[in-house]
C-alpha cells in the first residue's frame, strides 16, 4: 500500500527532516510510527498526504507515484486516504454530523447516502446519538472519536493518524486504539505516528522506529 | 489508488446513491448559491454595508447614462426640427418661388421646402399667438414670404453654416434664420458627459472591486479552518472556491437591486418637473426610463462586477491557504 524508497525531506528552513527513508506497507497491514520528538514523524505522514513534497527519493501509495500528482489530482487522491489529527481539526460552529459529512459532500455524494454513511461512522465510534452535538460539547476523547468517523466515512484503503491518543488517558487510549483495530480488522491499511510506547506494545504490531530523520528499525516487515 | 470493490449486495445500492459528476457538481453550485445567500440575508446588518456600497457604486453611473440617453433624446428632438426660415426681401413671384424651391429641394440636405406666403404667415401667427390684436391695427400685412426648409436630421452643423451663408447671398432672399448655437452647445456638453462618465463608472467599479476583494478576504480568513480541513479531505480548488464567487456575485446582485431601486426613485422625482419643462421647449421629448433592459444590464453587471471581485481575490488569497 505504501512504498517509501530513498525518500528525504528538507524544509526550506534548511532543517533535514527525513534521511534516506525506505520502508514499504502491505495493503491492510497495521503498523505504528515511533520515535522522538522531531524525529520526523509527522513530516512523514504528511508526505503521504502529499501535504509536503519529499525533496529526494519516490513515494507510492496505492500504486501511485505521489510526487507526480498534479494539483487537482492531489484532491482525488485525498479522498482515498483518511488522517486523524492530535489537533483533530474538528469544525467548531458545525454539529458533529456536519463535520463527519464533509468529505462526503466533497465526493459529491447524495444527501440520502451521505446520512446513511455519516451515521455508520458514527455508530462505529458510538457517537450516533451525539450527531447533532456540536464539538465543544464533547469530551476530548468524543471528539477525537469524531475526527476518526470523519477520517474513514468515506471508507478509504489507508488510514492514517498522528498523536491521535495525545492527550487522552490510557482508557481512552485503549479505546480509540481498539476501533483503529476494528477498522484494520476489516481490511483497511492502518498507519499510526504515536510516541506512546506502552500502548505500542500492548498492540502487538509492526513498528517502524524514526530517529533524528533516519530509519532505525521497522523497514522490514 | 484503486479502491477495492465492494463485493456486498450493498454495492448496487451505493452505486446509484452516488451522484454522477455533473450531478455534484451541479448540487454543490446550488447549496454553495443557496449558502452565501442565506449567509448574507442572515446577517443583513454586517452585509448592509457591502449591499449600499455596491448600490452607490452602480447607481451612479446609472444615473448618469440616464441622463446622457435623455440628453441624447433631446438633441434628437432638437435635430428633428432643424429648420431654416429664408425671409424673402418683397413679395415673390409664383415663378421665382418654384425655382427657388427646385433649387433648394435638390440638395442632399433638404428634406422638404414649404412656401410661406404673407397671408399665410398671418394665419400661422394669428393661430399660435393670442396677440395677434395687435396686428389687426396696422393696414398692411407687415409679415414676409418666406419658404420653410426642413433639413436632414444628419447634416453637420458646419454644413449648416456654410448653407446658411449660401442661402443668404441668393437673389432676393432677405435674410437666413437658422439657430445652430444651442445644438453646438449641447453636442459639446453630450462630448463632456460621456468622457466623465466613462471615468467614473471605471473609478466607481474599481472601487467597487476593491470593496468586495475586501469583503471576501476577510470571509476567507474567517472560515481558514473549514478551508484547511476541506483541503485535508479532498476538495478541489474549484468547490474551495465556488461558495466565496457566489457571495461576491450576491453582493453584486443584492447592490445592483438596491441600486435600480435608486435609480428609480431619483427617476420619478424628476420625472414630473423634466417633463413640466419640456412641454414648455422640446415638446417631442419624453424622459427616457432604464425600461426592463436597462434594469437588467445593471443586475447583470452588478453581479458580475461581484463575481469578478471575488474571482481576484480567492486567486490571491486561498492559495494562502493550504493545510501544513
Ligand atoms: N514546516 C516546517 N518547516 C521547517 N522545519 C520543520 C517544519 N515542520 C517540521 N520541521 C522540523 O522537522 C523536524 C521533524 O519534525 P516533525 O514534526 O516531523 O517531528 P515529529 O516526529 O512529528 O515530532 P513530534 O513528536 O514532536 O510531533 C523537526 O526538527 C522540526 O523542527
Ligand atoms: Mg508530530
Amino acid at each position: 500500500m505504501i512504498v517509501f524508497d530513498r525518500v528525504s525531506k528538507r524544509y526550506s528552513s534548511g532543517q533535514d527532516a527525513l534521511l534516506n527513508i525506505s520502508f514499504r506497507l502491505g495493503r491492510g497491514e497495521m503498523a505504528f510510527l515511533t520515535g522522538h520528538s522531531g524525529a520526523g514523524k509527522s513530516t512523514l505522514l504528511k508526505l503521504i498526504m502529499a501535504m509536503e513534497t519529499a525533496s529526494g527519493g519516490r513515494i507510492e501509495v496505492g500504486g501511485r507515484d505521489v510526487s507526480q500528482l498534479q494539483r487537482n489530482q492531489i484532491a482525488f487522491y485525498r479522498r482515498h486516504v483518511g488522517v486523524v489529527f492530535q489537533e483533530h481539526h474538528l469544525l467548531f460552529n458545525r454539529t458533529v454530523f456536519d463535520n463527519v459529512a464533509m468529505p462526503l459532500r466533497i465526493a459529491g455524494f447524495t444527501p440520502r447516502e451521505t446520512a446513511r454513511r455519516v451515521r455508520a461512522a458514527l455508530d462505529k465510534v458510538g457517537l450516533l446519538r451525539k450527531e447533532k452535538a456540536y464539538p465543544l460539547e464533547l469530551s476530548g476523547g468524543e471528539q477525537q472519536r469524531v475526527g476518526i468517523a470523519r477520517a474513514v466515512v468515506n471508507r478509504p484503503p489507508l488510514l492514517l493518524a498522528d498523536e491521535p491518543t495525545g492527550n487522552l488517558d490510557p482508557d481512552l487510549s485503549a479505546e480509540i486504539m481498539q476501533l483503529f483495530r476494528d477498522f484494520n480488522q476489516v481490511g483497511t491499511t492502518v498507519f499510526i505516528a504515536s510516541h506512546d510506547i506502552a500502548l505500542i506494545e500492548r498492540m502487538g504490531c509492526r513498528v517502524v522506529h524514526l530517529e533524528n530523520g533516519r530509519l532505525v528499525s521497522g523497514g522490514q516487515a | 489508488m484503486t479502491t477495492a470493490p465492494e463485493t456486498t449486495p450493498a454495492r448496487k445500492g451505493a452505486e446509484e446513491s452516488r451522484q454522477s459528476a455533473l450531478e455534484a457538481w451541479l448540487a454543490h453550485h446550488r447549496d454553495s448559491a443557496r449558502q452565501s445567500l442565506a449567509d448574507q440575508l442572515g446577517h443583513p446588518v454586517a452585509s448592509l454595508l457591502s449591499w449600499l456600497a455596491m448600490a452607490v457604486a452602480l447607481a451612479l453611473p446609472a444615473l448618469l447614462a440616464l441622463g446622457l440617453m435623455n440628453l441624447g433624446a433631446l438633441t434628437h428632438t432638437l435635430d428633428a426640427s432643424r429648420q431654416a426660415t429664408l425671409y424673402f426681401s418683397s413679395p415673390p413671384e409664383d415663378a421665382t418661388v418654384l425655382q427657388l424651391k427646385a433649387s433648394l429641394v435638390a440638395l442632399p440636405e433638404v428634406a422638404k421646402v414649404e412656401y410661406l406666403s404673407p397671408d399665410a404667415a398671418l394665419d400661422t401667427f394669428r393661430a399660435i399667438n393670442e396677440a395677434a390684436d395687435l396686428l389687426a391695427g396696422l393696414d398692411a400685412n407687415p409679415l414676409p414670404a418666406s419658404l420653410q426648409v426642413t433639413l436632414k436630421a444628419d447634416t453637420p452643423l458646419e454644413r449648416l453654416d456654410v448653407l446658411k451663408t449660401q442661402w443668404s447671398a441668393l437673389p432676393g432672399i432677405e435674410s437666413v434664420q437658422l439657430d445652430t448655437v444651442w445644438l453646438e452647445r449641447l453636442q459639446a456638453l453630450e462630448t463632456v458627459l460621456q468622457r466623465a462618465w466613462g471615468l467614473l463608472a471605471i473609478l466607481l467599479g474599481l472601487a467597487a472591486l476593491l470593496f468586495i476583494g475586501n469583503t471576501v478576504r476577510l470571509a476567507i480568513e474567517n472560515r481558514r479552518d473549514e478551508i484547511l480541513v476541506s483541503r485535508l479531505v479532498g476538495a478541489t480548488d474549484a468547490w474551495v472556491r465556488r461558495p466565496f464567487l457566489y457571495m461576491g456575485a450576491w453582493y453584486g446582485l443584492i447592490g445592483a437591486v438596491l441600486a435600480a431601486v435608486l435609480v428609480h426613485l431619483c427617476m420619478a422625482m424628476v420625472a414630473g418637473p423634466v417633463e413640466a419643462l419640456s412641454a414648455l421647449y422640446f415638446s417631442a421629448f419624453r424622459l427616457e426610463w432604464p425600461g426592463l433592459s436597462g434594469t437588467l444590464i445593471l443586475l447583470l453587471a452588478g453581479s458580475a462586477l461581484g463575481w469578478l471581485g471575488a474571482w481576484l481575490t480567492v486567486l490571491r488569497e486561498l492559495q494562502k491557504v493550504e493545510p501544513r
